[in-house]
């Protein structure tokens, strides 16, 4: 299983990050790709300015990885890529990327919706976003926890 | 010795510090209780909600810091 992460601290091209994961493809036949985009207004409705997500020099790009290789372990994935951003991030820009690939779409899919759920419970960031009203430092929702519960064993 | 915080901790106690250990503070929890002591304002998140952390592992109450080159409090992860 090829495992590829990195924490960036500028700007993230989804474009770009999808060509690299496909050029480093043999003869899956499923690869599938999400990517978060920083949303403009925050959970009360007022207008975002700005994302900071503050990291760990170390611990930020090992959960990464950690996490991606579970994600490797436990379904039967080619390849996985993960690409997440740190600093500010501006509404409308990409905080993170992942890819899966596989033989089959199933398992590519499982894999990345596991990687996502992993990564907004479990992956070590802290979170502030500042807007009109406010600037606020944001934990996981009861929604996150559930989607990441789902895959407790 | 030099203490790390992040999140909203760094926010408010600034990133890094350096503090000398008087006697009496030999352990991660006599570290929370002298910290909390000298930053009221973020008591709370020193003494509960954050995780103590030596050379990148999450260490317990009792961890002694004698070896210790520095020590970083997290406070609760956001995800990504």
């Amino acid at each position: 299983m090829r495992c590829t992460t990195r924490l960036a601290a500028n700007r993230l091209d989804p474009g770009a990050e999808f060509a690299a994961f496909e050029s480093s493809l043999e003869d899956e036949g499923a690869i599938v790709t999400f990517v978060g985009v920083a949303r403009s207004k925050s959970a009360s409705g007022g207008q975002v300015s700005n994302l900071f997500l503050d990291h760990h020099p170390r611990m930020t790009e090992a959960s990464l990885t950690e996490i991606a290789d579970d994600a490797g372990r436990r379904f039967d994935i080619s390849a996985i890529r993960v690409v997440h951003r740190c600093g500010d991030i501006v509404p409308g820009e990409a905080i993170v990327f992942v890819a899966t690939a596989a033989l089959h779409r199933r398992a590519a899919f499982e894999a990345a919706e596991y990687a996502m759920d992993r990564l907004k419970t479990d992956a070590v960031f802290w979170k502030r976003e500042d807007a009109v009203d406010g600037s606020r430092w944001i934990e996981p929702t009861s929604v996150d926890q559930a989607d990441r519960a789902r895959w407790s064993e | 010795m030099k203490i790390r915080f992040y999140g909203q901790l760094g926010e408010k106690l600034g990133g890094e510090i350096d503090v000398f250990l008087p006697s009496g503070t030999a352990t991660i929890v006599e570290l929370r209780k002298m910290l909390a002591d000298k930053y009221p304002d973020a008591a709370a998140d020193l003494l509960k909600k954050s995780r103590a952390c030596i050379a990148d592992v999450i260490v317990g109450e009792d961890r002694a810091l004698a070896d210790a080159q520095m020590v970083e409090f997290l406070p609760p992860l956001s995800g990504g």
